[in-house]
């Protein structure tokens, strides 16, 4: 009885954090999703809707329709006057993510004319319409979703090389110095990139590398091997070294034993510390913004979207498109990412 | 003669191999770190009429914001600093219990370090302002009610209204909601290598579960909580970005925030490179002070104590 | 161990080699812009001016926008200083103009304006645009402040103000003032967000009073200070966080505003329904105030596609054109402000002619006489912020603005 009860009270507390994560998640999946006029209602959705519950009102005074809006407060808000069908139906485009013919358009407003009296019409989104449009208006997403992934590849692969050669050494050797090397590691985590960007352009512009995606991949790297090489050498010491031995004792050779025994008991782990260096590079705008010109990297893409506060409907699209990758990757690597720091 | 020369090169092999491993680290962050924070230590001690001195630290010294960056900076590293240890500890201890599911709930838990930073930004500004989702959530779930109810606020709240510290303490909040996972791990991952047979040892000798945990499983799993934490405290005091997503430049200041304000908001300033730089050397001085420091703090700590 | 270094090494280098290849060498002329940054305005570039321009000179137009001014004058001049040219055109706003010619970025382009005899720009913006006579941004909108109100808002008027005096512009800051208080709470926006645009809105606010332009302590600002005083209990506290009013008063944060054209057409043409708009208030002068802005094309130096550029200058500044360009704000040349229709989307246009018209207007080409024009900004986000905080109240009012004038002096370029 008294384990129910405790179990009922673990559960409703894990429930409870995890609403902290996934509510305001929902509510950016929802913006993503919603038209112009529904990122300035209120309240704002949790969830994304499909359609819109409109009202015409054929205005005879002045010679035109009245569009109202049903809003999330229930109450229907006048819109848009016009008479003419192809302004309407560019601002049901626009406003609304609504595709309607404009004489099936006129076929449905015309009633509110002969009727003379409000008419209620639920027209359905484009669903997808703002994914669509970012990738259409911004030109150049497919290209920017390469660079990304070349400069992430490659952050990882600096990261790992470099820094895993580092903690072998912490690990498995007797070299001196090895807490300056992790204090050492820590020192360079303490110097603000930013600063570092001004006469980093410089140098990289002397060796070329400028605008390209080696260029960035060097300097998120930076902060990333000594992370990789702590992280490392945590694993190969966890590694147990009579595997090590007795393979030796079998008459291989160190490569031998390396490439046999070691590398593939530390690979699960290995691929797990790769998604620091993947994060940091997928996920910054700071430095792409200046080390990079033509060729720009996709969260660099999306920063750039956020122009005004009105297209916010947009780059919530391209944000959750920028999402999604990093999630997989934390996805398929949940399990092994404790082991890093044991 | 052929056994010695084996030996020999297996020796040469282990005498010269081991410091290779560390030479590619070393040129990578002679060339591309040791180089650019050299001419930024140069530069932060040349004026702008080319003697070196310290002007440009006393014009930093005067930059009306300087002070209130300082304070501001080191708040922000504490605060949040012991607020994400407590959450990240209660959370670690909650995924390491064996319950179905908690696969599922340590993934929920990763997905704020996955966001990428003007995916944050998107959602905290809409968020934060008074017809944000926050206000819609408080409205439609009926905790508005409730609050205007125990007359804690007369209508939606203005977020965004704060200044000073206070606003320093939002900016925590949410920091540590993108951040707390990347200090949970380190801590889970301890937790997780640590045997349960020692907590089972004391409790066998009469202590009770929590003074099982104070005393045998925190100084136990001590070097994750302290890598963990001297890591979020270094990135703390570098804290800038989610300053100026929320409240723009010049509100609500930071050091790294006037580093990027001198570097890239008033570019054509005639005093903003040396400032950039000043501000970047003092703000290394300010971090590693506090690091060391607080490895001091954390090395005279007796085991078994808090 | 050795092997593996060999081995790492060889496929860095092939990772450097590849890294480096595969990035593109593609026909396009490249527009860098400070204006068009929401998607809408993006579209309708795309459309009404590019399309054509694009399949009749088999061209790509990469049209390209950065979060601010600053981003787009450190990329021109991150490339000028490499020399690393990609950028053929730049927009640029009339005030970070000058930067750019300080620098000598911008092409000379009076040959070309000679041989476009068809059109003549408006020579309001000649401080900004040239430079010793010579034309070297072409002006393509320009923009003004108006006012606008939810229409809520015209159910609680104060006292003896009506709905007609303020549609056709006969009322004044008190009014205004007034009115944010007789609608109550906090629906007033005020274009407060530090070191961005509540210069301007002073400025205009002191231009209507006879002020001038940018000083501190003088009639007409202190007038316009005293009326921010006034309103200090209405305005909205994230007026200090956000660059523009066109969200705020979409989701009914706020109810009334003065407002820059351009933002202000953002929020009327996303439902026109909702609004009234109208010229801004008068000060004491009498008249209306407002510091005028635009934006301008120009050449930049060294671009890769010259006279592709020249031709497209040519395209976008005819008449024809221009009124697109202009996105809802005014076209800058003589000939097409006759192309006005009475739809709503043109109301705004409209109303931002009177107001060039009608009232005391100011420019922006003496940003180039300061050292820093953030921190000539700087002064005024420092008196608005004592009034927020209480410490500034009209008893020590002008004291303080006195202080900040000697410190606005002291930013004069000697």
């Amino acid at each position: 009885m008294k384990n129910t009860i405790r179990r009922t009270l673990l559960y409703l507390v894990i429930v409870f954090i995890s609403m902290m994560v996934l509510i305001p998640l929902s509510y950016l999946v929802s913006i993503s999703f919603s038209s112009a006029a529904e990122i300035n209602d209120y309240p704002k959705q949790m969830f994304p809707s499909f359609s819109h519950e409109l009202a015409v009102t054929w205005d005879e005074e002045n010679s035109y329709y009245i569009l109202e809006r049903k809003n999330n407060a229930g109450k229907y808000e006048e819109l848009y006057m016009s008479s003419k069908f192809d302004r309407i139906q560019a601002y049901l485009e626009t406003q609304l993510n609504v595709y309607v013919e404009e004489e099936d358009l006129e076929k449905d407003f015309v009633q509110a004319k002969e009727l003379g009296q409000k008419i209620e019409l639920t027209y359905r989104k484009s669903f997808f319409n703002n994914f669509i449009k970012f990738f259409t208006v911004f030109g150049g997403a497919e290209k920017a979703l390469v660079n990304s992934i070349k400069a992430a590849v490659i952050t990882i692969f600096i990261s790992m090389s470099i820094g895993g050669l580092v903690g072998y050494a912490l690990a498995r050797t007797s070299i001196i110095g090895k807490e300056a090397i992790s204090i050492g590691s820590l020192i360079v985590r303490m110097f603000p990139m930013v600063s570092i960007s001004v006469p980093m352009a410089i140098l990289l512009v002397k060796y070329g590398l400028y605008d390209s995606m080696l260029g960035l991949a060097i300097v998120y790297s930076i902060p990333n091997i000594g992370l990789t090489a702590a992280i490392t050498r945590g694993i190969f010491m966890g590694v147990n070294k009579e595997f090590e031995e007795a393979s030796m004792v079998f008459g291989a050779t160190k490569l031998q034993t390396f490439r046999k025994i070691t590398f593939p008991l530390v690979l699960p782990a290995f691929a797990a510390s790769s998604m620091y260096a993947f994060i940091t590079a997928w996920n910054d705008t700071a430095v792409s913004l200046l080390l990079t010109n033509k060729n720009e990297t996709l969260a660099l893409l999306i920063y750039k979207s956020i122009g005004g506060s009105s297209s916010i409907h947009y780059a919530a699209s391209g944000a959750i498109v920028l999402i999604i990758p990093a999630l997989a990757f934390t996805f398929l690597l949940k399990n092994y990412i404790t082991q890093l720091w044991g | 003669m052929a056994d010695t020369q084996m030996a020999d090169k297996s020796k040469k092999n282990r005498l010269k191999s081991p410091y290779l491993l560390l030479l590619p680290a070393l040129l990578f962050y002679l060339i591309f770190w040791f180089f650019p924070v050299l001419t930024s230590i140069t530069e932060s001690f040349t004026s702008n009429t080319g003697e070196i001195g310290l002007t440009n630290f006393q014009l930093m010294r005067e930059d009306t914001l300087f002070l209130a960056a300082l304070r501001n900076t080191l708040v922000f590293a504490g605060v949040s600093l012991i607020l994400q240890f407590i959450l990240a500890l209660i959370v670690a201890v909650l995924i390491n219990r064996k319950f179905k599911g908690n696969k599922l709930f340590l993934f929920i838990m990763l997905i704020p370090m996955a966001l990428p930073q003007s995916a944050v930004g998107i959602l905290w500004n809409t968020g934060l302002v008074e017809s944000g989702w926050i206000n819609s959530f408080l409205t439609t779930t009926g905790i508005q009610e409730v609050i205007q109810g125990l007359n804690l606020a007369s209508g939606a709240m203005i977020w965004k209204n704060v200044s000073g510290l206070e606003a320093v303490f939002m900016l925590i909040l949410i920091d540590t909601w993108t951040v707390m996972p990347s200090v949970m791990i380190i801590i889970l991952a301890g937790l997780q290598n640590f045997n349960k047979e020692y907590q089972e040892a004391a409790q066998v000798f009469g202590a009770t579960k929590f003074q099982a945990f104070r005393d045998i499983v925190i100084p136990i799993i001590k070097p994750s909580i302290v890598t963990a934490l001297l890591l979020r405290l270094i990135s703390g005091l570098q804290v800038w970005l989610i300053g100026v997503m929320i409240f723009g430049f010049n509100s609500v200041p930071f050091l790294v925030e006037r580093i990027v304000y001198y570097t890239d908001k008033v570019r054509t300033g005639v005093n903003s490179y040396k400032l950039a730089n000043a501000y970047s050397i003092f703000t290394l001085v300010i971090v590693f002070s506090v690091a060391l420091i607080f490895v001091r703090m954390t090395k005279n700590k007796k085991r078994g104590g808090v | 161990m050795k092997h593996i270094i060999k081995w790492l090494v060889l496929v860095m280098g092939i990772f450097t080699f590849v890294g480096c290849s595969g990035e593109e060498e593609q026909k396009e002329l490249v527009i860098l812009s400070d204006f068009g940054r929401e998607v809408v305005e993006k579209e309708l570039y795309q459309n009404e001016i590019f399309a054509a321009f694009e399949e009749e000179h088999n061209v790509t137009i990469k049209f390209e926008t950065l979060a601010q001014a600053q981003d787009t004058f450190n990329k021109i001049d991150a490339e000028q200083k490499t020399e690393n040219y990609t950028v053929d055109l730049l927009i640029s706003h009339f005030g970070t103009m000058v930067d750019y010619l300080n620098e000598d970025y911008i092409e000379d382009g009076s040959e070309l304006e000679s041989s476009m005899d068809d059109r003549t720009f408006l020579t309001t913006f000649d401080g900004s645009t040239t430079k010793d006579g010579k034309r070297y941004f072409f002006p393509i909108n320009s923009d003004v402040y108006l006012s606008y109100a939810n229409k809520e808002a015209f159910s609680t008027l104060p006292e003896g103000l009506t709905k007609e005096d303020i549609l056709s512009g006969q009322y004044t800051w008190e009014d205004f003032a007034a009115w944010g208080e007789a609608i109550g709470g906090t629906k007033v926006h005020m274009k407060a967000e530090p070191v961005k645009m509540l210069i301007y809105q002073i400025g205009g606010m002191a231009l209507s009073n006879g002020g001038q332009f940018p000083v501190m302590n003088d009639e007409g600002n202190l007038k316009a200070w005293q009326d921010v005083l006034s309103m200090k209990e209405n305005i909205h506290p994230e007026s200090s966080t956000t660059s523009d009013s066109a969200t705020m008063m979409a989701e009914d944060t706020v109810y009334i505003s003065f407002e820059l054209m351009a933002p202000l057409a953002t929020a009327y043409n996303a439902s026109p329904a909702k609004y009234e708009v109208f010229p801004g208030p008068m000060g004491t002068s009498g008249k209306a105030g407002s510091i005028i802005g635009g934006h301008g094309i120009g050449i930049v130096k060294n671009a890769p596609n010259r006279e592709l550029a020249e031709e497209f200058i040519r395209w976008m500044t005819a008449p024809e054109q221009i009124v697109h360009a202009a996105l809802g704000t005014i076209p800058t040349i003589e000939e097409a402000a006759m192309v006005l229709s009475n739809d709503p989307e043109d109301l705004v246009i409209k109303k931002g002619l009177e107001t060039v018209m009608n009232a005391n207007v100011e420019g922006l080409q003496m940003i180039s006489a300061y050292t820093s024009w953030a921190d000539v900004k700087g002064c005024y986000d420092t008196i608005y912020a004592g009034i927020m905080d209480g410490s500034i109240t009209m008893d020590n009012l002008q004291e303080k603005l006195d202080e900040q004038q000697m410190v606005l002096e002291g930013l004069l370029i000697q």
